[in-house]
């Protein structure tokens, strides 16, 4: 994962966010890369960031909050923030797509499904009205939508959840994007439909060759999709790796939380339920130590006091516990 | 879809009944008042003997509900009864009347639209700019002045200062510019500052963050996926202001010398002319009722939801 | 103090400058005027601003600044007294409808209605073409036609509220009816109502003026706006400026109470941070550093 092959390299990248009442600290020094065609997870708790990071630089907050970033990212080898430039938003719908949550709210629930998808093309690779509307058919089918010229000319509310959200990626990747952001795109979705909307993507990734920020609170979703993880608590990364790596050597006490929490088939009935005891610091006030400190089963003295740096573990992957380093000393001796 | 339109309908009917009953109750509901103006206005020295007679005249000792009975089947047979103060019958001169108040509202809609649409669109635009803000006071302005306020500074304008329109009178459409300045302006106002308002909210929906990642224009968004979201607002806002107008009408009539019924209401309000207020007012509530009616009409048929049902 | 002055800020300051004028101007008006308002001096008519008259006088030499002033105080009664009828009238029906529910309430709510989809002026002339002009058949003209909008508003309150659980509770405990209108349900419909009532007073200040400038609300020799501004409407030519300061006076005190209303509507709204406070922040995270 070197700067140089990435499609997008995001470095020491500081999202503040300031409304009227409170001023956040969304995402302190987050650092990754995604290489071309290749899925990034991020994980983490609601209110961790994950989201803020990454439709912060793109100009996607809710109007009302204003933000302060700083930090660099690169895309397809340009820099297109940092050091005065901000261009992200001119690749908006056309080398990034994004796609939401809720698909009952991220369509207009006053425009034909058909228009919403054919202004992509329209707009991007300026395809007449005729022309967009053929292809609009084309990616409803290629996301799984039947009958998809009879759609076209449908409501967002005639729709399923499922469906909605496929009418949502349909969207998001009618420009052939080379990056496709998913911020937690099957939580507002039944169980049953999640398992699809993800083996979509996957099915969508190989096909168009897109990279893949996937973007959820639940490691699960993701396990089976992810080439690389990067967990995140209280606005910066604590672990990050190759997906094997994160998922099999957990190598920090909050990742080791998350993993345990998630349901297992060999967990027998009746034991209980695992989850991650306390809440996430207050990111509005200043954060002394670890911010997971309070949260943490081994914790050390040094924790309360410094904030402990990514250190590598093996390779690529790295967390930012003192502990580990003690561990590895240990080791070491 | 149509049960639903069935359903407004009935409620339409029933807003008429009761239309009816408010308006024959506001004049029958006080029954020595009714006979002693007429007999006022019959001759100069009121005597019992004429009160009496007036009483017998007009049936006013019958129970209340024959009284509306009557009323009613006179009214549905377009029977509307005599000015009390100038004898002349009722009906032909609303009718006679009703042209140049319908010419003066469908003009001061005209106007009210283009302001309310031209400056809550140019506001959203560039929302916090400096035209945003510049059309935002004159709105606020404009719906917080009155509207003989409005009629008098334009005669004083055109009238006195550039001499260039006619500032009283029913005569061609150069007449028509002044009143219906004077009285669209305001609702103009009214209708720019409530759709501002929803534009605004429209424009804080996640559809609006989606349309953006999609890599579209604000303006484009805008037009596009805002506008069609607040056009039932719009909507219902400008069906209220054109109700309302016939309101403004009251004022705008008598300053520009309008032959128009609101103008004939104001007289006979300020001369207690009971038939004619009665049957002005059961006009206006009809007006009113029908207004409303269709206004649900097309916000009904504008969204989607209403429009086909969802296919399972 | 300074709590006063950061709820009069998030208010808005115009808003509460200009009503806080109105209401002083009012509130002081037959102590303030510079002369008495209704002494007429037909040698000194339509005059121009002078040190004696600072703002002219009027057809019939009354001194114009003077009548402006009592104007600001004949107008702000007025309103006050209909919001306050209304208000409780309204509020009454309305909670009565939105708590007994039912017939009662499909039979209160039909009328109110009929009586919302009539303009409030309309309603207001009918009741006057009634009763006659006059100043308190002005005051029940414009009671009878506001009521309507504050039954609807305190009916949808309660309505919202009735149901919730500790409204429940309180019925399960064994309150009295009365002890649940006028302590639980009430209290909640009001500061719904207030606000809507500062919004509405300026249509209201509206509406009277002009009734009185049809001759069918105030009437001489008491001063208002409206009417100043008819009797000055035949000498437009000659002294415009008995036409325009009335008027503008009008204008001026219903921008306040529009601003009023949406200021009050807005105060708990989330904002965006202003460009100071914004500022601000930056130092403070700077100074606090890298933690």
């Amino acid at each position: 994962m070197s700067s140089s092959e990435a499609l997008l390299d995001v470095s020491n990248l500081d999202v503040t966010l300031h409304t009227e009442r409170a001023t956040v600290r969304a995402s302190r020094a987050v650092t990754y890369s995604v290489a071309a065609g290749r899925t990034l997870a991020i994980v983490g708790e609601s209110g961790s960031g994950k989201t803020i990071l990454n439709l912060a630089p793109l100009g996607l907050l809710p109007p009302g909050v204003t933000a302060d970033i700083t930090g660099e990212v690169r895309f397809d080898g340009k820099l297109v923030l940092g050091d005065g430039v901000n261009q992200i938003a001119s690749h908006r719908g056309k080398d990034i797509g994004v796609i939401f949550q809720d698909p009952l709210s991220a369509l207009n629930p006053a425009r034909r499904i058909g228009s919403q998808i054919m202004e992509v093309a329209e707009q991007h690779l300026g395809m007449t009205a005729r022309a967009a509307s053929a292809h609009a058919a084309e990616l409803l089918k290629m996301v799984g939508i039947p009958d998809p010229v009879a759609r076209l000319s449908q409501y967002p509310h005639e729709l399923s959840g499922g469906m909605r959200q496929r009418v949502v990626i349909a969207a998001a990747i009618a420009a052939e994007p080379k990056l496709l952001i998913a911020d937690e795109p099957t939580t507002a979705l039944d169980v049953t439909v999640q398992a699809q909307i993800i083996s979509l993507l996957r099915q969508l990734q190989k096909r168009i060759g897109m990279a893949i920020v996937l973007i959820s609170h639940d490691i699960g979703v993701v396990a089976g999709m992810a080439d690389a993880i990067a967990v995140m608590y209280a606005g910066a990364i604590v672990e990050i790796g190759s997906a094997d790596d994160v998922l099999v050597q957990p190598s920090h006490p909050y990742t080791r939380g998350l993993l345990a929490s998630v349901p297992r088939l060999d967990t027998p009935l009746g034991a209980p339920f695992r989850g991650l005891p306390g809440l996430p610091p207050d990111l509005s006030r200043p954060l002394k130590g670890c911010a997971f400190e309070e949260r943490c089963s081994v914790a050390l003295e040094a924790c309360g006091s410094a904030r402990p740096p990514l250190q590598p573990v093996a390779g690529t992957h790295a967390a930012a516990c003192f502990a580990n380093v003690r561990a590895a000393l240990a080791a070491t001796r | 879809m149509l049960k639903l339109v069935y359903k407004r309908f009935i409620g339409a009917m029933m807003l008429i009944v009761i239309a009816s009953v408010f308006c024959f109750l506001l004049i029958a509901a006080f029954p020595g008042n009714v006979a002693l103006v007429i007999a006022e206005q019959r001759s100069a020295t009121v005597s019992i003997e004429i009160v009496h007679q007036v009483e017998e005249e007009y049936g006013l000792k019958d129970p209340i509900l024959v009284r509306y009975g009557r009323w009613l089947g006179d009214t549905l047979r377009g029977d509307l009864g005599r000015s009390l103060r100038t004898g002349e019958p009722v009906g032909p001169a609303l009718l006679r009347r009703a042209a140049p108040t319908f010419v003066l509202i469908l003009a001061g809609a005209t106007v009210a639209l283009t302001i309310g649409l031209g400056f809550s669109l140019l506001g959203a635009l560039w929302p916090g700019g400096m035209v945003d803000r510049g059309v935002r006071a004159l709105a606020l302005v404009g719906a917080s002045m009155p509207k003989f306020f409005i009629a008098a500074l334009l005669v004083y304008a055109f009238g006195v200062l550039l001499k260039v329109l006619p500032t009283y009178g029913f005569d061609g459409p150069s007449s028509w510019i002044l009143p219906a300045l004077a009285i669209g302006i305001v609702p103009g106002a009214l209708i720019s500052r409530v759709t501002r308002v929803a534009l605004e909210s429209a424009m804080s929906r996640p559809y609006v963050t989606t349309a953006l990642a999609k890599g579209m224009s604000r303006g484009r968004i805008l037009v596009r996926d805002a506008v069609p979201n607040v056009l039932p607002v719009v909507v219902n806002a400008f069906g209220i202001h054109f109700a309302f107008m016939v309101q403004a009408a009251i004022v705008i009539e008598p300053i520009f010398a309008w032959p128009g019924v609101a103008s004939y209401f104001v007289e006979a309000a300020r001369f207690r002319d009971y038939q004619v207020l009665q049957s002005s007012l059961l006009l206006f509530s009809m007006f009113f009722i029908l207004v409303n009616f269709v206004v649900d009409l097309i916000v009904l048929t504008i969204d989607p939801k209403q429009r086909r049902p969802r296919s399972a | 103090m300074s709590t006063l002055f950061r709820i009069a800020r998030r208010i808005g300051l115009p808003a509460v400058f200009l009503i806080g004028f109105f209401v002083f101007v009012g509130a002081t008006a037959p102590w303030i005027v510079p002369h008495d308002p209704t002494s007429q001096d037909l040698m000194a008519s339509n005059e121009s601003f002078s040190l004696e008259h600072p703002l002219g006088t009027d057809h019939l030499g009354r001194d114009t600044m003077s009548r402006l002033i009592m104007g600001a105080r004949t107008t702000l009664v007025a309103v006050a007294t209909v919001i306050l009828f209304a208000m409780c009238v309204g509020g009454l029906i309305g909670t009565l409808s939105g708590y007994v529910g039912g017939l009662v309430d499909e039979a209160l709510m039909r009328f109110v209605d009929f009586g919302l989809s009539v303009p409030s002026m309309i309603v207001a002339l009918a009741v006057i073409g009634v009763f006659g002009p006059g100043y308190w058949n002005m005051i029940l003209a414009l009671t009878i036609a506001w009521v309507p909008s504050y039954a609807r508003l305190s009916r949808a309150t309660v309505a919202a509220t009735v149901h919730q659980p500790h409204i429940e509770s309180l019925w399960v405990l064994g309150a009295s009816h009365p002890r649940i209108i006028f302590r639980h349900l009430a209290p909640t419909a009001l500061s719904a109502i207030l606000v809507y009532a500062s919004a509405d007073a300026g249509v209201l200040a509206l509406t009277i003026a002009t009734l009185s400038f049809l001759g069918l609300g105030v009437q001489p020799p008491m001063a208002e706006w409206g009417q100043m501004l008819v009797d000055a409407l035949p000498y437009l030519e000659e002294s415009p400026r008995q036409v325009i300061l009335p008027g503008l006076a009008l204008t001026i005190m219903v921008i306040g109470f529009n601003l009023l209303g949406e200021g009050l509507a807005l105060y708990r709204a989330p904002r965006a941070i202003g460009a100071k406070a914004l500022e601000r922040r930056r130092q403070l995270l700077l100074r606090e550093g890298e933690i």
